[in-house]
């Protein structure tokens, strides 16, 4: 087993950050995420994709497991394992996504949400290692986008429940 | 907008704006306004408030706000302990990576009375 | 609330090794071998060191600096491709409080005979949500303390 044949390429680093602003309080942007079902709903990239759960575990070492991809193939399978939740504050995760036949990232995902004078701020930060170059971090950069405009227009449209705005 | 950095490129951005680097240096005296920040400035109030976002997400100093005022204050320990976790990280593996190197020359190298080293 | 934003930082290191990659692989995934490289040295006190090296393991240690607070180590393998590469994602806890978690991607590629290692880590610090007060007794204190002796 000396060397094998298959050409590695070698791993793709980058740190990608995310920023948006809420009129709802950090406890409903927490609560989005919390809730497994919102999410399935907020995370889909868009109308023709889906994400679908078939373990969901939100507590410090739970672990989720769902697929996700175009709604009539789900082509990507997604491991995520919790390391940290703060609530209404901060959560955590590393995320593996992978096809049948391979890995394609790994991410570890940190979620701050602090108040702010109109609402909340939330700043998502996505530490990536690729293994198949750069193709799949603009993916998931796009991805992220896509997801948090969602729930942007999630919150937005949902009645915003009693405010949460601690002046520190 | 916020900016892919890494957190040592974060401060280093902080610190490399000559206003930001007077304004540290006013913090270092004591907390201000921001109001009380801009005025050696010949700036508008906004671009000293970007000035105060980019420190403030460096972590180089925090701001809290009571009633219309908010007051910016120099966070030295989160400069420094963040600081020193990330060189240290940094120094730790270097060490680990040269004990890995002695760990495998030890292996490669049998003498007539080498015996097996167990820790 | 916390008083500050996560820390967020990425290094990476590259060594060559004459010893082939498969000898640098072992001495990663091997227990035994991995605690005489890994482990920080005599005012270590390990209170425990459990490994199931596969991908999908882990890898979960206790110990503390002398008599300081109890540190811990929570590693998942999330990739291993035996002699290439090792990627797994871990957690740090002083006292009970998680203060980093960190990705790390270990990749060994065939340098002539030997080994080219390059192993990157980006790392999310947290500030102590009780305050700064506890960073300075304790993780502070720890990394003045690790300072000291990494300087011998």
């Amino acid at each position: 087993m000396a060397h094998d044949s298959i050409a590695r390429p070698p791993m793709k680093h980058e740190t990608l950050v995310f920023e948006r602003r809420f009129r709802s309080s950090p406890r409903a942007v927490f609560a989005a995420y919390a809730d497994v079902e919102a999410r399935a709903r907020w995370s889909a990239p868009s109308d023709a994709t889906a994400v679908v759960y078939s373990v969901s575990d939100f507590r410090v070492d739970g672990v989720d497991r769902f697929r996700c991809g175009d709604k009539t193939n789900l082509q990507f399978e997604g491991t995520v394992r919790y390391a940290d939740i703060v609530e209404n504050e901060r959560i955590v995760y590393s995320e593996v996504i992978s096809t049948t036949d391979m890995k394609l990232s790994v991410s570890l995902v940190t979620w701050e949400i602090v108040p702010d004078q109109t609402g909340s701020r939330l700043v998502v930060t996505d530490q990536i290692a690729s293994f198949v170059g750069d193709d799949m971090i603009a993916g998931s950069r796009v991805g992220m986008n896509a997801a948090l405009d969602n729930l942007v227009a999630l919150l937005e449209r949902a009645p915003v429940p009693e405010r949460d705005v601690t002046l520190r | 907008m916020l900016e892919h950095r890494a957190a040592v490129d974060r401060v280093f951005h902080a610190l490399g704006d000559p206003a930001r680097r007077a304004m540290i240096e006013r913090l270092s005296r004591g907390p201000a306004s921001v109001s009380e920040l801009a005025e050696p400035f010949d700036m508008t109030l906004a671009a000293v408030v970007q000035h105060v976002k980019v420190l403030e997400h460096s972590g180089v100093i925090t701001t809290a706000k009571t009633g219309r005022v908010r007051t910016c204050r120099l966070a030295p320990q989160g400069l420094a302990a963040a600081e020193r976790w990330i060189s240290e990280r940094r120094s730790l593996w270097e060490r680990r990576l040269d004990r890995l190197g002695a760990v495998l020359d030890e292996e490669d190298e049998p003498s007539p009375n080498e015996e097996e080293k167990n820790r | 609330m916390s008083d500050q934003p996560a820390v967020f930082d990425t290094f990476d290191i590259v060594r060559t090794y004459k010893a082939s990659p498969e000898r640098v692989f072992a001495a990663w995934a091997d227990p035994v071998k991995k605690r005489r490289w890994f482990v920080e040295g005599e005012n270590w006190n390990i209170d425990s060191y459990e490994v199931d090296f596969r991908d999908g393991g882990f890898e979960r240690s206790s110990f503390r600096f002398k008599d300081g607070p109890v540190i811990t180590n929570d590693t998942v393998f999330h990739d291993i491709v035996p002699s290439r590469r090792i990627v797994s994602s871990y957690g740090m806890t002083m006292a009970g409080r998680r203060f980093s978690v960190s990705l790390a991607t270990l990749e060994l590629d065939p340098s002539g005979s030997g080994t080219r290692l390059r192993y990157t880590e980006q790392a999310a610090f947290f500030d102590d949500p009780n305050g700064p007060r506890l960073r300075r007794e304790g993780c502070a204190e720890l990394l003045e303390k690790l300072a000291t002796e990494l300087g011998e």
